[in-house]
């Protein structure tokens, strides 16, 4: 700095106006909820979500429900909203955080993490055994246990059209050649218009169903260790490795106007949610094939009520790539719920959440996939949810959404540089693949330097 | 539904009852107590539940915002943000992407207010000289899309730019009249960068040419009529009278009108948001940098956006104000 005085000076106007600072109130000891319940407790629990769709919230009145019936004395306030990481950030920024956040992403759980509010938990020593693998250390921030895992959901699928698909005397692909050849096969009979239907458009996060593309690829075709590198920064995006793979398995789809329907240049125009509707015109229709994850079900039900799972739609695990890193790894997302008080009501709500019958009520209401494997899954309310959950417990692996690990303004930001961005823009043909990934690079790099 | 109604006519009762209640308490007290000088004294209560807001709603923060730009984005867990001096804006200043938005923010402060006066200034000319019931009725219809919101009013234009692949019918209005009246492949009005920017400003404009026109409408109103009458004996052309006539007169009045929508233009951000779809397709401007900077959790680049922003306003503001002073003492 060139002048060392006015800093000094404007430093000390600075501090002085900081008059109320974060307390580092979750800086103490570790709040144990390893302990056995005690139902007898009485209080009243806050706590703060992103849910915000009918579903969402009659599954999350049941599992509140559920708690009630143990704790009758405990009163639990919820509040959710669409604009939750704004509402999150200035409640905790002010002090005024409930005691317990769901949390969809674990970015915003680090940043809380950091500035010293969110409080460490001390789990039951089997957690990490019950749980799906991998989700414990997801809740882990520098070897502090911080979030307990309370619903996930499954992103490698492909749904399709039943009726068209047998028509089509299609196979269901096991290996990503037979998913190719599966593509060139549809495109050559041109019994609907393209194989597979990819919207990306999603407001002001319009670029995050490319994201999740490129992970699962990443997954299979790298495995979850260079994931992992990958999603901490350490990996380049534009790594022979990374942007070798999208080459190899994500652009001859994405980038084929005979593959996609609509072409190349309408992935970036349609909606996520009403993408999937293609596959439901059947033969003669628009499309045959969409990957998306287990919430699309409910944009099925609402684009066409009488469309029945199994019979109308399916789908399958996305294949693996043979000469990648083997398996089956399943790529997902879903909520944590995490500590901002020291309220012994709200730390017997966590101890509710340690088990896994916690989610029987929301199991039995729907787009609930359970983070335990030894969820009772006769409780799930429909054939499909029951065949995504043993998808999930029959995984190799489970990696976590990477986009939503990585810094918010590398990977769940509209900003320029930024994963979405950058996808939007090689997708339009604003950018090459090799100018976006180098962006992206760059952008982490500033932010982790 | 029924609940959100009765909370807003609350609200609205509150709101105005309150602020009534409030002067008419102020007045009484004057009355009461306030035995020499009255008036000023009358004065300065009525001012003061003002300032106060204004101090505290704005002032406070502007300064807590510059504050929070001298601290870093990230936290060390016990230890709170670190001062960082001037390092956030040697990164925001030394970042291309922050030119590229001021750019925007240059393009919409030169099309917006000058397309929105122009149109204005052309609607309240012409609805001058119609008879004054179809000058209510078309002045209202101009008038209208003020009272919608700037995201309502985006969520409308995306409808009317929407673009459905070429297969397929076009839902959008304006792609269905370029596929189906001249036979051109629909465009992507949102998408194309040497047009989206445009699409986004004329939203802006369709909201602002109504506010534009009953300002410079009731300035042309109170032109003198013996002036124009001059000028016309002496054979001035009606677009002669208009230019040589009119418009200085009302000179003054165009000005404030245009610094007006300016500054309006400096904070655009939710008209981007929508339809540049987080200021993505390059339609990135600073207001919506800021926004995007703080939702990432960067509270310190989110603040020297503002600040560059706050910068970007106050000469127009002074503007704006000196015009408005020089208009008072005309009075």
């Amino acid at each position: 700095m060139r002048t060392p005085r006015l800093m000094a000076a404007a430093g000390a106007v600075a501090i002085v106006a900081a008059a109320c600072g974060d307390g580092g109130s979750g800086t103490g000891d570790a709040i144990d909820i390893s302990s056995p319940p005690d139902t007898s407790i009485t209080g009243e629990v806050s706590i703060l979500h992103a849910f915000t769709g009918a579903e969402d919230l009659a599954g999350l009145g049941a599992m509140i429900e559920d708690f009630n019936a143990m704790y009758p004395d405990i009163t639990v306030e919820e509040q959710g909203d669409n604009n939750f990481e704004s509402l999150a950030r200035t409640r905790v920024g002010s002090g005024q955080a409930p005691d317990i956040i769901f949390h969809p992403q674990p970015g915003l759980l680090s940043d809380f993490y950091n500035d010293g509010a969110t409080f460490v938990l001390e789990p039951p020593g089997d957690l990490g055994d019950r749980l799906v693998g991998g989700l414990l250390e997801l809740g882990t921030i520098n070897g502090d246990f911080t979030a307990v895992p309370m619903r996930l959901s499954l992103k490698s699928l492909v749904w399709y059209n039943v009726p068209a698909f047998e028509a089509g005397g299609y196979d269901i692909p096991v290996t990503w050649a037979e998913l190719q050849a599966l593509t060139e096969q549809i495109a050559a009979d041109g019994d609907v218009t393209a194989p597979w239907c990819i919207g990306v458009e999603s407001g002001d996060a319009t670029g995050w169903v490319a994201t999740d593309w490129v992970e699962d690829i990443l997954l299979r075709a790298l495995g979850p260790d260079q994931y992992d590198e990958w999603v901490a920064g350490d990996l380049a995006f534009s790594s022979d490795e990374v942007s070798g793979a999208i080459e190899q398995y994500m652009a001859p789809i994405w980038t084929n106007d005979d593959y996609v329907f609509g072409g190349q240049q309408n992935i970036a125009r349609e909606y996520f949610g009403t993408a999937v509707n293609g596959i439901l015109t059947g033969e003669g229709g628009e499309c045959m094939l969409h990957r998306q994850a287990t919430f699309i079900e409910g944009f099925i039900a609402e684009a066409d009520p009488d469309a029945k799972y199994g019979e109308d739609y399916d789908f399958f695990f996305l294949p693996e790539i043979e000469g990648g890193a083997g398996g089956m790894p399943a790529l997902g997302g879903g909520d944590f719920a995490a500590m901002y008080s020291d309220n012994p009501a709200a730390a017997e709500f966590m101890k509710f959440l340690t088990t896994a019958e916690a989610g029987e009520g929301w199991g039995a209401v729907g787009g609930f996939l359970s983070p335990y494997t030894t969820f009772d899954s006769s409780v799930y309310p429909s054939e499909s949810t029951r065949r995504a959950g043993e998808l999930l417990s029959d995984a190799t692996s489970f990696r976590f959404d990477g986009s939503d690990q990585m810094p918010a303004d590398v990977g769940s930001s509209s900003g320029a540089g930024s994963f979405w961005n950058q996808m939007t823009a090689w997708i339009t043909g604003q950018t090459s693949l090799e100018e976006a990934l180098t962006a992206i690079d760059e952008k982490y790099a500033e932010v982790a330097g | 539904m029924g609940s959100a109604l009765l909370r807003a006519v609350i609200a609205i009762a509150l709101g105005v009852g309150g602020a009534y209640g409030l002067f008419w308490l102020g007045n009484e007290l004057v009355n009461r107590f306030a035995k020499k000088n009255p008036d000023s004294v009358r004065g300065a209560v009525f001012a003061l539940p003002a300032m106060f807001v204004v101090g505290f709603f704005l002032i406070y923060p502007l300064f807590d915002t510059i504050r929070a730009s001298l601290f870093s984005d990230d936290t060390v867990r016990g230890q709170g943000r670190a001062f960082v001096g001037f390092d956030n804006y040697a990164k925001v200043l030394s970042d291309g992407a922050t030119y590229a938005a001021l750019w925007n923010n240059i393009k919409w402060m030169i099309v917006v207010p000058v397309g929105a006066v122009a149109i204005g200034l052309l609607a309240a000319v012409l609805a001058d000289r119609l008879k004054s019931r179809w000058e209510n009725l078309s002045k209202s219809l101009i008038f209208l899309p003020m009272a919608i919101s700037f995201v309502g009013a985006s969520v409308v234009w995306r409808l009317i730019y929407d673009i459905r692949p070429a297969v397929e019918n076009q839902t959008g209005i304006l792609n269905a009249i370029v596929v189906n009246i001249f036979g051109l492949e629909p465009i992507a009005w949102l998408e194309v960068e040497a047009i989206n920017d445009f699409a986004l400003m004329q939203v802006m404009i369709w909201l602002q040419a109504g506010f534009a026109m009953v300002l410079l409408s009731a300035a042309i109103k109170s032109v003198p009529e013996d002036t124009l009458e001059a000028a016309r004996i002496d054979g001035a052309t009606e677009w002669q009278v208009f230019w040589r006539i009119t418009v200085p007169q009302i000179r003054s009045t165009i000005v404030v009108v245009a610094t007006t929508i300016l500054i309006l233009v400096l904070k655009v951000f939710d008209i981007v948001r929508v339809l540049g779809r987080g200021g993505q397709f390059d339609t990135e401007v600073i207001a919506n940098t800021f926004y995007t900077q703080f939702e990432s959790g960067n509270p310190g680049t989110a603040g020297v956006f503002v600040v560059l922003l706050v910068i970007m306003t106050i000469p127009f503001m002074i503007l704006n104000i000196r015009r408005f002073r020089e208009q008072e003492e005309l009075r």
